[in-house]
């Protein structure tokens, strides 16, 4: 218990399974997971991996079949563990309808704010996010990352100790991903606003966080820090070959292997014995090593290494 | 837990708006006010053969034009609660099927605000909107009747609480079955055949006689005391309208309770939805 009070989230043996009529899916198996408060957390995995349902069990939209899932020590999806938390979805989700200052206001409401402190919130967020100007004019005449600003801010409205974000970068242009992501950072480092980042943008969660969890097949297949992960022993190999089927040829024996240009392939591998059996498969198929090293991890490889599926994983 | 409600009746109010669904209800509203009166004009007095030429052949009472203002209205207010009624459903349900997807309740459960608060302040924002429709018809036709005839009939305004209490109980029941079967269509076919057939079982002596089965007849009298009872209503409505005199107010309580127990179990089913 003592331990769960300096998480920001605790799950321990999270399960959830979807009940159809005819169909019994796993979206989360025993995931036992810890985010440090103040830190900022990558949740990284493929689709269909888990990552939105565990999202969902922290708000309280979805219930868990098994396990405990707290959020700052409170049970998550109760009241308490609620009025901790901001909730950023896809910008795709923003109700269009509002303004600016109506979507704050409105959501300042939800969290019993009175009138003049919601009017006093509402033009400090604006601020803070850039969006003043733009205040009172409906949202559907924003482009995306405003309307990705104004949700952040309306998450913010409670002050809360952590933000959880669906996307917050996906379908934005270079300037609005980076302004986006200066803006999370500083409210990380500067107000030590937790961050819980839902994603499958690599570089996302790579520029933002400094700690992450991959999920595969609601399993929790992978977590630390990005440095340590990074620093684990790995080779990387390069191959020439005018073969369209190598990377098939890989995938197929579970090696992650990256296309780069026309004819070069990277390949990560783990092991030493990977990297032998990897070597006498290149040159089977006629294929040149160009260069052999040993590597820290990218965050890539890293993900295409763990997040493949399991039978290919088995090979 | 008010200032919640508040907030989302308000949100509600303004998407109303926003879809345009506040105005098409209004329109609609003018619309059946100006069919109404079309309606009553054409068949009380339009013409020797008119029903007004016939009653008032047996019942003097029909040459006083207080009376037979009074009358017309009384029967224009009952056939308005169920084009009221109709209007709801259909202008509504797409409105309400939007309140409710998961992705909107999925945002909206992050806040810390009870669930039945938030299906509540929606079904609250929506009795708005369709007040707003009501009103306008309610009101035009009593203006109308009161500008050309010089009869203000005050009892005719009954019928817009009346008639928002046989929408209030339409609509708990369609955010009842919206919320079990998460589908507008399905909904609004359901809905309507559960109102038809409280009509239907509110007449369990012509059951007998139709179908010619005494239990099919008995089942129906069992039926229309637990089905939305809205021909009772209208009946109640023109009782008073045109007479001022106060029926048996069964319906009506059966009508509250029955949104009271709509309401109830919809707050139970969307308590354990998940987004």
């Amino acid at each position: 218990m003592s331990q769960m009070r300096h998480d920001a989230v605790f799950a321990g043996s999270l399960t959830k399974t979807w009940r159809s009529w005819w169909r019994k899916t796993e979206a989360l198996r025993e995931l036992t997971l810890r985010i440090p408060v103040g830190s900022a957390f990558g949740l990284l995995g493929p689709n269909g991996a888990g990552k939105t349902t565990f999202v969902k069990i922290l708000i309280g939209a979805v219930r868990a079949t098994a396990g405990t899932a707290t959020v700052f020590g409170h049970e998550a999806g109760s009241l308490a563990a609620r009025a901790m938390v901001g909730y950023v979805p896809e910008s795709s989700l923003a109700p269009l309808h509002l303004t600016g200052t109506q979507l704050i206001d409105f959501q300042s409401s939800l969290y019993g704010m009175g009138r003049g402190e919601r009017r006093r919130r509402t033009a400090a967020l604006l601020e803070q996010v850039g969006m003043r100007q733009w205040a009172d004019v409906p949202m559907r005449q924003y482009s995306r990352g405003m309307r990705q600003r104004v949700c952040i801010a309306a998450a913010l409205a409670h002050e809360p100790r952590m933000l959880i974000l669906d996307e917050p970068t996906d379908g934005l242009d270079p300037a609005s991903r980076r302004e986006i992501l200066e803006l999370l950072r500083r409210l990380n480092r500067q107000q030590g606003v937790t961050l819980l980042v839902n994603s499958h943008l690599l570089h996302e969660v790579e520029e933002l966080c400094s700690e992450v969890a991959m999920l595969r097949q609601g399993r929790l297949v992978r977590t630390g820090s990005l440095a340590q992960l990074r620093t684990q022993a790995g080779y990387t190999v390069v191959l020439r070959s005018e073969r369209a089927d190598l990377e098939a040829l890989f995938a197929e024996r579970g090696i992650a292997a990256l296309r780069e240009a026309a004819g070069t392939l990277r390949l990560h591998v783990v092991t030493r014995e990977e990297l032998d059996w990897t070597l006498d498969l290149a040159r089977a198929a006629a294929a040149q090593v160009e260069a052999l090293s040993r590597s820290t991890h990218s965050l890539e490889t890293i993900y295409l290494t763990e997040t493949r599926p399991e039978e290919e994983a088995r090979r | 837990m008010m200032l919640q409600l508040a907030a989302i009746v308000g949100d509600t109010l303004r998407e109303a708006w926003d879809k345009k669904v506040l105005l098409g209800i209004v329109l609609s509203g003018t619309l059946a006010a100006a069919l109404l009166q079309w309606y009553a004009e054409t068949v009380t007095q339009r013409g020797p053969h008119t029903a007004l030429a016939a009653l008032a052949q047996s019942d003097p009472r029909y040459l006083d034009t207080a009376f037979v203002v009074r009358d017309v209205l009384a029967a224009l207010a009952a056939f308005g609660m169920w084009i009221q009624i109709a209007a709801a459903v259909s202008l509504l349900m797409g409105l309400l099927a939007s309140l409710l997807s998961a992705e909107r309740n999925a945002l909206l459960a992050a806040a810390p605000v009870a669930r039945p608060v938030l299906l509540v302040g929606r079904y609250a924002g929506l009795l708005l909107v369709s007040l707003a429709g009501i009103a306008v018809m309610y009101g035009e036709l009593w203006v109308a009747a009161g500008w050309r005839f010089g009869v203000w009939h005050w009892p005719f305004l009954a019928g817009i609480g009346l008639t928002l209490l046989a929408v209030s109980g339409t609509m708990a029941l369609l955010l009842l079955l919206q919320s079990v079967v998460d589908s507008g269509a399905v909904a609004i076919v359901l809905t309507t055949a559960v109102c038809l057939l409280g009509v239907g079982a509110q007449q369990p002596d012509r059951v007998r006689d139709v179908t010619g089965s005494a239990w099919l007849g008995d089942a129906a009298a069992v039926l229309g005391k637990v089905l939305p009872q809205f021909s009772e209503i209208g009946k109640w409505m023109g009782a008073y309208i045109k007479a001022g005199v106060l029926l048996d107010a069964t319906p009506l309580w059966m009508t509250g309770a029955g949104i009271l127990v709509s309401l109830g179990l919809s707050g139970v089913v969307f308590a354990r939805k998940e987004f």
